[in-house]
This record gives structure tokens, sequence and C-alpha cells, in this order.
């Protein structure tokens, strides 16, 4: 039986990067995949492509493998948002394993930093809403998760103060990163005293916009020990829309999650390492306590212990995650695979987690907790 | 052409319902999301809702929008699965009853939410 294993990564750093746009933010992040992979380029015969809200194309795929010089027997454009990432690298695990593809190329990049402006980012990122029952009340993402964490602190009594301990602890965590966006030291007071966007979310709330690629590279396992196999993936799309979504607490993040554990015949207690979506503090406090992983009451109490850190039971996204590591789009949620494979191969240096995790899962989603992909990874043995 | 602006610009507040199951829903489809049915027609909303989530904007994405900010946006719960997203007033807060109906607001017609009153004047946080 062939196993899919992540064989190469790479990941640009992220923040403000003048003059270079998304096929060479892809180009870049490819060329350090490869050479991460020891491989040669013309061993790609898989390419899939992230979308760039700056560069919006109907073929990217088609075009980015041309600049690259690629010429894959399979090749795909994706688009599913946030979750756009993690639902490329579960198709490149499926071609792997089908045989269809010997290595297979994902790949995303966007300067959505320097590319546009804000408004006109926001105003890309709205498509996720419904034009005529909710975009045209002057709203788009930002004021949708607030409304979203408006519910979920109703409903389970969690607290701002939470939420900005969340974004502490990434902010934390992106401090050991050299190509991480966002590093200055915060506290829970600046982010409480931080510019509201759509309470209760403030700015400190909601992940930075920055420029920046990433590329993962999926080939089958060799044989070799210490391969990052994906054991199990899982998918989830319950509603499009804010409007349309039933339960806070059941928004198909821990459906996603469910299918991708059963398939690696695992349960979150064989689970040593976290990558989950952080667009927003409430979002990663959603999926923490949807996904079984931290209950809403406790969050606090265990960002505060430092328990989501390195020397934490929690280890949780040690690159910073998208609220402080950045957020260029598609390849903001690789980033997450990306520190993710090198936690499991044990090369992450000062942002090691203690307990040499073997396991990993990583979760994105899209939208507004729209499109859930969630990934079991396994250090092989 | 879509039936809930059609009837927000007619002064109406109108959403769509299941003919199979009765379901209303909103955003509408093609499609009924409760039993999946495809038989879907257009009825009046009379009644309040409550309201299930909401949030002052302070940062909006265009110009139009720009000028009324902080403004309040919140989703109204009317039961059977419906949900509507629109306008509040000021003071609207979760669990409230709320009532919509269409307003001018930034240059185009939009559904606000204001709180149920009853007959001696007096803001209403229940069904009765």
């Amino acid at each position: 039986m062939i196993v899919p294993v992540i064989r190469g990564v790479a990941c640009t750093r992220f923040g403000r990067q003048e003059g270079i746009g998304p096929i060479e933010l892809m180009n870049a992040a490819t060329d350090e995949a490869l050479t991460d992979a020891a491989l040669e380029r013309e061993a790609i015969d898989g390419l899939l492509c992230g979308y760039a809200t700056t560069f919006p194309h109907l073929m990217l795929s088609d075009l980015f493998a041309e600049r690259a010089a690629l010429r894959p027997v399979f090749a795909q454009s994706v688009q599913l948002g946030g979750a756009t990432g993690a639902a490329m690298l579960m198709q490149a695990a499926d071609l792997v394993r089908s045989g269809r593809c010997q290595h297979v190329l994902v790949v995303a990049g966007e300067n959505r930093l320097s590319g546009q402006s804000t408004d006109r980012s926001m105003q890309a990122l709205s498509q996720v809403g419904d034009e005529a029952f909710e975009v045209r009340n002057g709203v788009s993402v930002p004021a949708f998760y607030a409304l979203l964490a408006s519910r979920f602190l109703h409903e389970t009594g969690l607290d701002e103060r939470t939420l900005a301990a969340l974004a502490v602890t990434m902010r934390q965590h992106a401090a050991r990163h050299p190509g991480a966006h966002m590093t200055n030291p915060l506290s829970i007071d600046d982010v409480l005293a931080s510019r509201p966007i759509a309470t209760p979310l403030k700015l400190l709330d909601c992940c930075p916009i920055s420029d920046g690629g990433a590329a993962l590279i999926v080939s089958r396992a060799s044989g070799g020990g210490g391969e990052i196999a994906v054991r199990g993936a899982g998918q989830a799309h319950r509603q499009q829309h804010l409007t349309a979504l039933r339960d806070v607490h059941d928004t198909g993040a821990r459906v996603a999650a469910e299918r991708a554990l059963a398939e690696a015949r695992m349960t979150i207690a064989d689970l040593d390492y976290f990558a989950i979506y952080d667009s927003f503090t409430i979002t990663i406090a959603m999926l923490l306590d949807e996904l079984g992983l931290v209950p809403a009451a406790e969050q606090r109490s265990v960002a505060q212990a430092y328990g989501f850190s390195a020397t934490g039971d929690w280890p949780l996204n040690l690159h910073g995650g998208l609220l402080s590591f950045g957020h260029s789009g598609v390849a903001g949620g690789m980033a997450h695979a990306v520190e993710a494979v090198r936690q499991l191969r044990g090369e992450a240096g000062a942002r090691q987690a203690a307990n040499d995790p073997g396991t990993a899962l990583l979760h994105g989603d899209g939208g507004v907790m729209s499109a859930h992909v969630s990934l079991v990874l396994e250090r092989v043995a | 052409m879509n039936q809930f602006l059609i009837a927000l610009e007619d002064g109406e507040a109108r959403v769509q319902r299941c003919r199979s199951c009765r379901a209303r829903q909103a955003p509408a489809g093609h499609a009924c999301r409760s039993c999946g049915g495809t038989a879907l027609e257009w009825v009046s909303l009379d009644e309040p809702g409550r309201v299930y989530a909401i949030t002052e904007v302070h940062r909006a994405p265009d110009a139009d929008f720009s000028r009324c900010t902080p403004f309040g946006v919140a989703i109204v719960d009317f039961g059977d699965g419906l949900r509507l997203m629109g306008h509040a007033a000021d003071g609207l807060r979760i669990d409230d009853a709320a009532r919509a109906r269409p307003k001018q607001i930034a240059g185009r017609t939009l559904l606000h939410f204001a709180p149920v009153v009853d007959t001696h004047g007096n803001e209403r946080n229940d069904d009765g």
C-alpha cells in the first residue's frame, strides 16, 4: 500500500514584500521546497495551486506550470477560501496514494499586503458572504466573525480577555520565527485597547494582511524512517453563509476532524502537535472547543500557563499562526502545515515542541466556518 | 431577480418557504435545506424574532458605509431555521425580541431590526 508523505516544505517570509507578485512568491516557495525535498523540478508530475485575490485567473495552475517549467500529468486550481491549503494537501495525498502521481507540488502565494488596499482585500473576501442577504448591509469577513463571536461568547461565557490571551500567545510564538510578520510583544491590555473593528473584535483580534508564499511536495514513502505521512484526512461543507449556520458549536469542524481521525485510526489523545486555523482569535477559540481540544472555559488559563507553547500540553501554531506569522491568503493556511512538518521532523530549532511530537492535527477552515478540512500527520518510525 | 430584494424595495420583508415541509430559509436557494424539496415559495415575514448575534461595525469595507460607522448589525432568529441579517437599532442585545422592517440606509433598502414594544410603550424581551 502506498503511503503519501510530505517530502518537501517551504515558506517565504511573511510581511511586506514590495514589487513581488503572486507568481514570483509561488516560484520562490517552489524552489525552496524542491531543495528541501531533494528533487529536480522534472520529477513534479502533479500540481495543485491556490488562488490569489490580487491576481484572479481562469487557469492559474497552467499559467504557473508554464512559468515554473513544470509538465504535470494532473493539475488543478483549488478554491475553498482559507481551507484551500489543507484541501490541496488532502488531494495531493490521494493523488499519490492512488498512483496517479509520484510527486505532487502544492503551492500558493499572494502579495495581498502590497498588491492592493485593505479595503480592496476586504471587498474581495466579502464574496464569502451572501450579497443580497448579508453583504449589502455593509459587512465583510471581520463583521461576520464578530457576529459569530457575539453568539459564541454569549453561549459559552468565554470573554474578550480570553480572546486577547490567544492573540498574545500567537505573538509569543511568532517572536521565535525569523520569517514572521508581526513579532512585537503584545499584552492582553494591548489587544483590548486596540482599535475596534466590529465588536467584540478589535484590530489585534484579527490577523494582519501579509505578502507571502508556501509550498509542499507530497510523494510516496520511500521506506526510510522519519518521513511525515498523511495518515488521514476529512472535509465537511455544511453551509457557505453565516445566516445559514445552525449552531456555533457544530460548524462542521468536528465532523471533518472525526473523518480524518477515523481514517488515521487515532483519537484526539494520540495527537501531539496542533496546527489550527486562526484567522481571528474567535476562530481559534471556536475550533479548539469544537474539535474537543480545549473547552472554551479553560482556554484562558491554558494560554496564561503557556499550555499552548512549546513546553505545554497543547503546542499550538508554534510559528505564530495567521494572527502573527501572517496571512497572505492560501499560503497563510499552508504555513501551519509547513510548521507542523518541521515540528514532526524535529527541525523547528528555538520553536521546537518539547514533547517531541510524532503526530499532528492540521485544521483549515474557509469562508465563515464554512469549508472545513482536517488532516492527521504522523512521523513514520 | 432576487425576490428578497424586490420585496424590500416594495417595503416588505418576504422570505423563502418550502411547500413540502414548510421550513423557511435564508439565504434563499434552489432547494430546501431542511428536506431537499425544490417546491419553494415566497411568504411575508410578519412575526418578530429573537436576536441571535449582534455587532457594532466600526470599520466598513466601502465609502457608502464608512459614513455610517459605527452601526449595529444583527442576526435575528425566527425559529424553524430562519435567520436574517440586518441593521440593528441602538441598544439591541442578544435574546431581545425584535421586529424587522425595511429601511433606507446608505442609499439602499435594508432590513432594520427594532426592539418589540408593547402597548404600554415598554420594550418587551419575552414572547408574551
